[in-house]
C-alpha cells in the first residue's frame, strides 16, 4: 500500500482519498435527504455508503 | 524547509530533574497495581482536565440538560460514543507532543501551506472560538452569580458582579505557566473545579433520584428520534463533543508540561481519566437530573438560565437549589479560563510569537477573550456567533484531514508515525462525522436538508 503515500498532482493520494471519502459523505447524505423526503433517493444513499466504507477501509491502511 | 521548535518556551520553567523523576516514577508505574497506576495518572495528567473544563462549558451543559428535559434518559448514550469517537484524535495529540516534541502548527506550515495553520486551525479553531464562545460563558456566569447570590442573601447583581467574574478567571489564566508550579497549579484548581461540578450535579440527583433501568437502557440501547431529527442529532452531537481547540489545547498543554517519549502512556491515560471520563459522568448527571425532573413536564426552555430557573422549584429543598447553581457556576467559570489560555497560544502560533507568560503581549492575548464582559451590558452578538459556528461547522473536517496526514507522514514523525490500522480507522470515522457536519450545514442553506 506505499502507492497510499506517494505524490498524484499536487497532493497525495491519501490526501485526495479524504477529498474522495468526503464526496462520498455528501453523495450519501445527499440520497438520505431525498430518501426521507420522498421515499426516493435509497440507491444514490447505498452508493455513497459504499463509496464512504472503500474510502475509510482504504485510507485506515498505515503508511509502511 | 522551515525551522522547526523543539518543545515549547512555557516548559522551560520547569526543571529538567524533574522531569526525569516524572519520567522515571511513570516507567516505575507499569509493574505496580493498577489502583495505584491509576492515582499516579490522575496525579501527574492535567491537560486533560484543563480539556474536559473548555468541553464542558454552557453550550455543552445546555445541550445535556434540553436532552434530559426533551428526550429523558434516551440520549445517553451519545455522550461517551461522541468523547469515545474522539478519543483517537486525542491519541494523536498525544503523540505529536510526546514523540513529535514538535509545534503542531509550525509542522502544519512546513507540510501544508500557511493557510491551514493560521486561518483554519489557528484563526478560527482557536482565537475567534476562545473570543466569540466566552460571551455565552459570561452571560450564564454572572446571572448564576447574581442567583447565587439571592439564595444565600447576599446582593450579586450582575451590573457589577462581571467585574469579580472577570477578575478571577483573568487571574488564573494568567496564572498558566508562571514559575515552575505555574501549570500544574491551575491544572489543580481545574481538577476540583471538575470534581465540585460533580459532587454538586450528584448532590441533587440524590435528591431527584435515579430511573436505573431508563438509564442504564439509556446509555447502552442507541436511540434517536426518527427522520431528519434523529439525524441531526446523531451527526451534530456526536462530531460536537470534540473539536479543533480541544485537539490542539491538549497538543501545547502537554508540550507546557514539558511531556516527551516517557510520558506517552501518561498522555494517552490523561485523555481517558482528564478528558472522558469527566465529560460521560458530568454528562450523566445533568441528562438524569434535567430526566428525572423537567422530563414530560411539556416545560423545556430553551436557554441554560432558563433551564436552571424551571428546575429550581422541582429540586425540592432550598439547599439543593444553591447547591446546583454553584455546581453550574463552575461550568462557565472553568471555561473561561481555559479559553483565555488557548487565546493566548493560538494568537502566538498565528503570527509567530514566542510565548512568554511574563511578557505583556502574552498577557494582553490571555485577555482577549475578556470582550466577553461586554455580554453583561449588551445582547451576545448572535450574528458573530452564527458566522463562527458555521466556519468551525465548514473547517473542522479540513483541519482533522490535516492531522490525519500529519499522523501518517513518514517525514515529519519517522518511526514513530500511526502503524495501527484501528488507530486511524477511528480517527476516519471521527472525520467523517465531522464531513456531515460541514454537509448537512450546506444542505441545510440550500434546502436540501
Amino acid at each position: 500500500m506505499d502507492w497510499l503515500d506517494r505524490p498524484l498532482g499536487p497532493l497525495r493520494v491519501r490526501a485526495w482519498g479524504l477529498i474522495g471519502n468526503f464526496l462520498a459523505n455528501a453523495v450519501a447524505l445527499y440520497g438520505l435527504a431525498r430518501y426521507l423526503r420522498s421515499g426516493e433517493g435509497a440507491i444514490v444513499m447505498t452508493v455513497g455508503i459504499g463509496f464512504t466504507l472503500v474510502f475509510i477501509f482504504l485510507l485506515a491502511t498505515p503508511s509502511r | 524547509m522551515a525551522s522547526r521548535d523543539h518543545g515549547y518556551p512555557i516548559a522551560d520553567a520547569i526543571p529538567q530533574a524533574r522531569l526525569d523523576a516524572e519520567a522515571d516514577y511513570l516507567d516505575s508505574l507499569g509493574a505496580r497495581p493498577w489502583p495505584s497506576r491509576l492515582l499516579g495518572y490522575l496525579r501527574l495528567g492535567g491537560p486533560g482536565f484543563m480539556t474536559a473544563a473548555a468541553t464542558l462549558g454552557a453550550g455543552t451543559l445546555t445541550a445535556a440538560m434540553l436532552s434530559g428535559a426533551t428526550f429523558g434518559y434516551r440520549l445517553l448514550w451519545i455522550s461517551w460514543f461522541s468523547i469515545g469517537s474522539g478519543l483517537f484524535m486525542m491519541a494523536a495529540m498525544a503523540r505529536f507532543t510526546c514523540r513529535g516534541e514538535f509545534r503542531l502548527l509550525q509542522v502544519q506550515r512546513e507540510r501544508h501551506g500557511w493557510f491551514l495553520p493560521r486561518v483554519l486551525t489557528g484563526f478560527v479553531g482557536l482565537v475567534a472560538v476562545a473570543v466569540v464562545f466566552n460571551f455565552g460563558q459570561v452571560a450564564l456566569g454572572t446571572h448564576l452569580l447574581e442567583s447565587l447570590g439571592d439564595s444565600l442573601g447576599v446582593p450579586l447583581p450582575q451590573s457589577w458582579n462581571w467585574v469579580l467574574y472577570g477578575a478571577l478567571t483573568a487571574w488564573l489564566s494568567l496564572s498558566y505557566g508562571r514559575g515552575s508550579n505555574g501549570v500544574r497549579r491551575v491544572e489543580q484548581v481545574m481538577k476540583a473545579a471538575l470534581l465540585g461540578m460533580f459532587f454538586c450535579f450528584g448532590a441533587c440527583l440524590l435528591v431527584v433520584g435515579v430511573d436505573w433501568p431508563a438509564a442504564l437502557r439509556g446509555l447502552f440501547v442507541p436511540w434517536l428520534p426518527r427522520g431528519q431529527a434523529g439525524i441531526d442529532i446523531f451527526i451534530a452531537s456526536s462530531a460536537a463533543a470534540i473539536g479543533v481547540a480541544d485537539w490542539v489545547f491538549f497538543h501545547y498543554a502537554g508540550l507546557a508540561k514539558g511531556w516527551g517519549p516517557r510520558h506517552e502512556k501518561l498522555a494517552r491515560a490523561d485523555t481517558v481519566l482528564g478528558l472522558a471520563v469527566p465529560f460521560v459522568l458530568v454528562s450523566f448527571v445533568v441528562v438524569s437530573l434535567f430526566a428525572g425532573t423537567l422530563h414530560g413536564t411539556g416545560s423545556a426552555p430553551d436557554s441554560a438560565a432558563e433551564l436552571a430557573a424551571a428546575l429550581a422549584p422541582l429540586l425540592g429543598e432550598e439547599l439543593a437549589t444553591t447547591v446546583f447553581t454553584l455546581g453550574f457556576l463552575v461550568v462557565p467559570l472553568t471555561s473561561s479560563v481555559v479559553l483565555g489560555i488557548i487565546c493566548a497560544m493560538g494568537l502566538h502560533e498565528v503570527f509567530g510569537w514566542e510565548p512568554d507568560v511574563r511578557s505583556n503581549r502574552w498577557r494582553a492575548c490571555v485577555l482577549v477573550p475578556q470582550v466577553a464582559l461586554l455580554a453583561v451590558f449588551f445582547p451576545s452578538p448572535v450574528l458573530l456567533i452564527i458566522v463562527i459556528a458555521a466556519l468551525l461547522s465548514l473547517t473542522n473536517n479540513i483541519v482533522g484531514w490535516s492531522f490525519f496526514l500529519l499522523l501518517n507522514d513518514r517525514e515529519v514523525l519517522g518511526d514513530n508515525r500511526c502503524r495501527s490500522y484501528l488507530w486511524n480507522l477511528g480517527i476516519l470515522v471521527q472525520l467523517t462525522l465531522l464531513n456531515g457536519v460541514a454537509i448537512l450545514w450546506v444542505f441545510n442553506r440550500l434546502g436540501w436538508w
